[in-house]
C-alpha cells in the first residue's frame, strides 16, 4: 500500500517509515503540511498518516485542504499527534481526519486502524 | 478571690487624690469649730466618714464592678452631694465652699463632660438642701483664718495631684500611641512583603506550568524514539536471527515505556495542582468501558499466576471523561496486580440509585499482601508508597493512587480504601453517573463561585487536618449548609476573597500560616472583616481570640451540637434562611439576591418553574419569590405542580408580577399563595417586611390547619 506519511521529527519520521516499510509498505515523506498536500496531488496515496504539529502549514489545515480537494478528498486520514488531549482528538476529526492515534506509536494498534480504513489494502 | 478585670484608670486616679483630699476636707469642716464650738455628732460622724472611710470604698465599689468607669462617675456625683452636705454644716463659709466645689466641677467635667457637670451641681444642691432642710438655713459665708488656709491648702494639694495624675496618663497615652504606630508601620510592611511575595509565587507559577507543558513535550519526544526504535531493532533482530539480541532490546523497551508512564503521571498531578487539567466528559456506555479496561489489563492480571474476573450488573451509561476514568481503573487494577501473587483480582461494577441521581461504583479487589491500618493512613499521599521497601521490590512512582483519587475528585466522586495486612485490599471508586456532583469536600480544587453555590450559607473551613474538616463539612452539608474546605492559611485566605463565605472556622494550629496570623490578615481585609470568625483549638485561649476579633471559640475535638448551636448564634438558621427566587430574568434575580443577601438572608435561584421544582426537591427553603411570566414552566403551572404534590402550603410563596393581573388570575393564585407584590416597586427593606408577614401569616396558617 502507498502511504504517505507527513512527519517533522527526524527521528519519529525514519522509525515510522521503516516499520511501515518492513511490512511491505511503500512509503512517501512529506515533512510539512504544504508539501504533504503537494505529494497527495501528485502521488495519489492510498492513505495519509498526519502529524498535527507541523512547520508552514498545520496538520489541521492540510487535512482541511486535502479533503475539500476532490482530487484527495477521498484518501483517508489518520491524525497522528504526541498529546493524548481530548481536545485535539475532537480538533482532528473536526478537521476532516478518518480517524486518530496517539504517539508513542503501537504498531499493533496502528496498523489495526490502517486495515480498518483500507481493507484491501496489501502488506 | 476576685477575677482580675480591667480596671478604668480613672478609679485609681481618683483613689490616689481622695486618698489626699478627703481627709483635708474633713480636718478643714472641723477647723470651723475652732473657736471652741463643740460640733453636733452627726457632722463628727459624717466627717469622719467622708475623710476615712469614703475613698476607699468608693475605690473598692468601681473596682468590683462590671463596668468600672459609670461607677467612677457615680462615685465623683456622690462626692458633689458629700460637698453639699459640706458646704450646708459649716454655713456657706464662702470661701472654701467655692474651692471645694471648683475642684469637683473641673473634676467632672474632665471625666463625664456636661452631663456630669450639671449631675453633680444636681447632686451639690440636693445635699445643701437637704441639710438646710434639717438644720435650716443659716448663711454666715464667713470662716475662721485657719479654714480658709487649710481650705487652699486642701485645693492646692487636689489641683496638684489631680495634675500630676493627669500628666502620667498622658504619658501613658503617648507611649501606647506610639507603639501603636509602630506596630501598624510594622503591619502595614510585612502586608506588603505578602503582597509581593504573593505576585512572585503567581509568577512562579505560572513560569512552572509553561515549564511543564514545555517539558511534556520534550521528554515524550526523545523517549519515543527510544521505545520506537527498540522495537523497531527488536523486529529486525527477529528478521536478521540475532535472537540473542531481542531481551537486551526488549529490557530498554521496558525501562523506556516505565520511564514514559512515570513522566505522564509527574506531569498529570502537576496539571492538577496547577489547575490546568482539563476534563472532556463525553456520554459513554458503562459495559464498553469496562470491556475495553478489561482486554489492557487482563494480560498484566494474569502473568503472576493470578485469575481475573469481572462481576456487573446492568450498568447503562455515564456522562464522564472516560480517558480519566479509564486511566484510573487501570491504575487500580495495575496496583492489584503488582501486588497479588497466584490469587485473584476482581473488578466489580454496580449502579446505585441515590436520592442525588445515580452511582456508579467499581470495585477493585484483589487477595495480595494488603496493608495495616498505618499504611492505608498515607497511601493516598504523594511519593508515599506503602512503605520505602515496598518501592524497591515493586516499583512505581507512587504517584498513581494520588492521582487516581485526584481524578476521582474532579469527576465528582471519591475512591475509598478497606483492607487488611495479608488479606487484600478492595478499592472502590465512586462517580456520580450524571459526571457532575459536586460535592463540598471537592470545592478546594475546584471553587465554587458565589453564584454557583448550592444555597444555604457558605461555610469556609480553614483546616490542615483533611480528616477533622471533612467531619465538620459533612455534619455541615447534612444541616444544609454549603461547606468549603481549605488546608492551609494561603488557600483559605484566597477562598474567603473568591465565596465570600457566612462564616469561617478558622484552626489555629495549622503549619506554615498559623490561625492568628489568618484572622489578623481576614480582620485588615475591608472586605472580609466582616465575616464571623469561630476559632478551633485544642486549647482553650477565648480570650486572646475575642481580642483579636474572632467572633467566638471553640474547643477541640468540637461535638457537632456545639460548631451548629455556634453558627446558629453567628448566622442564623440555615433552614429559616434561604430563600428560593424563581424568575428567568437574571437581571432580577441578581438584584433579589443582593436585597435578600442584605437581609441576611441565603438565596437560591431558579430560572424557571421546573428548576424550581428541583431545587425543592433538593432541600426546602423558608419562602418562595416566584415570578409568573416564564418560559418551559410559568409560575401558575408551577403553582398546580405543587399542589399534585401536595406540597402548596409546606412553604410561604410571594408572587413578583411584572403584569396587571386580571380576575381569574388573581382567583387561581388566591389560598395558594401569601401575598402578591408588583416587580419593581419594592425596596429592600419592604422586600423584608413582607418576607416576614408572610412568614408569620403562614406559621399560623399551617398550626391552624394542623
Amino acid at each position: 500500500m502507498k502511504i504517505l506519511l507527513v512527519e517533522d521529527n527526524e527521528m519519529n519520521r525514519d522509525m515510522l517509515s521503516r516499520r511501515l516499510q518492513r511490512r511491505g509498505h511503500e512509503v512517501l515523506i512529506a515533512v510539512d503540511g504544504a508539501e504533504a498536500l503537494r505529494v497527495a496531488g501528485e502521488e495519489q496515496p492510498e492513505l495519509v498518516l498526519m502529524d498535527l504539529s507541523l512547520p508552514v502549514m498545520d496538520g489541521w489545515e492540510a487535512t482541511g485542504r486535502m479533503k475539500a480537494d476532490p482530487q484527495t478528498a477521498s484518501i483517508p486520514i489518520i491524525a497522528l499527534t504526541a498529546h493524548a488531549m481530548g481536545a485535539d482528538r475532537e480538533r482532528a476529526l473536526a478537521a476532516g481526519c478518518d480517524d486518530f492515534d496517539t504517539k508513542p506509536i503501537d504498531m499493533e494498534r496502528l496498523t489495526g486502524k490502517i486495515a480498518a480504513l483500507v481493507p484491501d489494502g496489501a502488506t | 478571690m476576685t477575677t482580675k478585670k480591667k480596671i478604668h484608670p480613672a478609679v485609681r486616679m481618683d483613689f490616689m487624690v481622695r486618698v489626699l483630699t478627703c481627709p483635708l476636707a474633713a480636718l478643714t469642716m472641723f477647723s470651723l469649730f475652732w473657736n471652741g464650738r463643740m460640733p453636733p455628732l452627726w457632722l463628727v460622724a459624717f466627717g469622719a466618714s467622708y475623710g476615712v472611710l469614703w475613698p476607699p470604698l468608693a475605690y473598692a465599689i468601681a473596682r468590683n464592678s462590671r463596668d468600672s468607669k459609670n461607677v467612677e462617675q457615680w462615685n465623683l456625683t456622690a462626692d458633689c452631694l458629700f460637698i453639699g452636705v459640706w458646704i450646708a454644716s459649716t454655713q456657706y463659709s464662702l470661701w472654701p465652699s467655692f474651692l471645694l466645689f471648683a475642684a469637683l466641677h473641673v473634676c467632672n467635667i474632665f471625666f463625664g463632660g456636661t452631663r456630669l457637670a450639671l449631675r453633680g451641681i444636681l447632686a451639690l444642691t440636693i445635699g445643701i438642701l437637704c441639710v438646710g432642710w434639717a438644720i435650716g438655713f443659716n448663711p454666715q459665708f464667713q470662716s475662721p483664718l485657719l479654714t480658709t488656709w487649710l481650705t487652699i491648702g486642701t485645693y492646692l494639694l487636689f489641683t496638684t495631684a489631680f495634675a500630676y495624675q493627669m500628666h502620667a496618663n498622658r504619658k501613658q497615652l503617648t507611649r501606647n500611641r506610639l507603639g501603636l504606630a509602630a506596630r501598624n508601620a510594622e503591619i502595614e510592611d510585612k502586608n506588603a512583603q505578602l503582597a509581593q511575595a504573593r505576585d512572585e509565587a503567581d509568577t512562579a507559577n505560572r513560569a512552572k506550568s509553561m515549564f511543564l507543558a514545555n517539558m511534556s513535550h520534550e521528554l515524550r519526544t526523545p523517549l519515543n524514539a527510544i521505545i520506537g526504535y527498540s522495537e523497531l531493532l527488536t523486529e529486525e533482530a527477529e528478521d536478521t536471527g540475532n535472537r540473542a539480541l531481542v531481551p537486551d532490546i526488549e529490557k530498554i523497551r521496558t525501562a523506556g515505556k516505565h520511564l514514559l508512564g512515570l513522566i505522564n503521571e509527574v506531569l498529570d498531578l502537576s496539571k492538577i495542582e496547577a489547575g490546568k487539567m482539563e476534563l472532556v466528559p463525553e456520554e459513554v456506555d458503562v459495559a464498553e468501558l469496562i470491556d475495553g479496561v478489561r482486554s489492557t489489563v487482563e494480560p498484566l492480571v494474569r502473568k503472576k499466576g493470578n485469575t481475573f474476573s469481572v462481576e456487573c450488573g446492568a450498568l447503562g451509561s455515564m456522562h464522564v471523561d472516560v480517558t480519566r476514568l479509564r486511566q484510573v481503573l487501570i491504575n487500580l487494577l495495575g496496583n492489584a496486580a503488582k501486588f497479588t501473587e497466584n490469587g485473584r483480582v476482581t473488578l466489580r461494577a454496580s449502579r446505585d440509585h441515590g436520592d442525588e441521581g445515580d452511582w456508579l461504583a467499581f470495585e477493585v479487589a484483589d487477595t495480595g499482601i494488603g496493608m495495616t491500618p498505618e499504611q492505608q493512613q498515607h497511601v493516598f499521599q504523594p511519593f508515599a508508597q506503602a512503605d520505602a521497601s515496598t518501592a524497591r521490590k515493586y516499583g512505581g512512582t507512587g504517584l498513581g493512587l494520588t492521582l487516581s483519587r485526584r481524578f476521582a475528585h474532579m469527576l465528582g466522586g471519591d475512591i475509598t480504601l478497606q483492607s487488611s495486612q495479608g488479606v487484600g485490599s478492595t478499592f472502590t471508586v465512586s462517580i456520580p453517573a450524571s459526571g457532575q456532583a459536586a460535592k463540598p469536600l471537592q470545592a478546594a480544587e475546584q471553587p465554587l463561585t458565589e453564584g454557583e453555590a448550592v444555597g444555604g450559607p457558605t461555610i469556609l473551613i480553614i483546616d490542615d487536618d483533611g480528616g477533622g474538616a471533612a467531619v465538620m463539612s459533612r455534619i455541615l452539608a447534612k444541616e444544609g449548609y454549603h461547606a468549603v474546605p481549605a488546608t492551609n492559611g494561603e488557600d483559605g485566605l484566597r477562598l474567603a476573597r473568591e465565596i465570600k463565605p457566612a462564616l469561617i472556622l478558622l484552626d489555629v494550629l495549622m503549619p506554615h500560616v498559623d490561625g492568628w496570623t489568618v484572622l489578623a490578615r481576614l480582620k485588615a481585609d475591608a472586605q472580609l472583616a466582616e465575616i464571623p470568625v469561630v476559632m478551633i483549638s485544642v486549647t482553650p485561649d477565648r480570650r486572646f481570640g475575642v481580642t483579636l476579633g474572632a467572633a467566638d471559640y471553640l474547643v477541640k475535638p468540637v461535638e457537632q451540637a456545639r460548631l451548629l448551636q455556634t453558627l446558629r448564634k453567628h448566622i442564623g438558621d440555615r433552614g429559616e434562611h434561604s430563600v428560593l427566587v424563581i424568575d428567568d430574568d437574571k437581571t432580577t434575580r441578581d438584584m433579589l439576591r443582593r436585597m435578600l443577601e442584605r437581609e441576611t438572608w441565603s438565596v437560591v435561584e431558579a430560572a424557571d418553574g421546573r428548576e424550581g421544582l428541583a431545587q425543592l426537591d433538593k432541600h426546602r427553603p423558608a419562602a418562595i419569590l416566584l415570578d409568573l411570566m416564564m418560559p418551559q414552566m410559568d409560575g401558575f403551572t408551577f403553582l398546580d405542580s405543587l399542589r399534585q404534590r401536595g406540597d402548596e402550603i409546606a412553604v410561604p410563596i410571594i408572587v413578583l408580577s411584572a403584569k396587571e393581573l386580571s380576575r381569574t388570575e388573581l382567583a387561581r393564585l388566591e389560598n395558594q399563595v401569601q401575598k402578591v407584590i408588583e416587580k419593581g416597586h419594592f425596596s429592600h427593606h419592604q422586600l423584608e417586611q413582607v418576607l416576614h408577614s408572610a412568614l408569620a401569616s403562614h406559621k399560623l396558617r399551617t398550626q391552624g390547619e394542623a
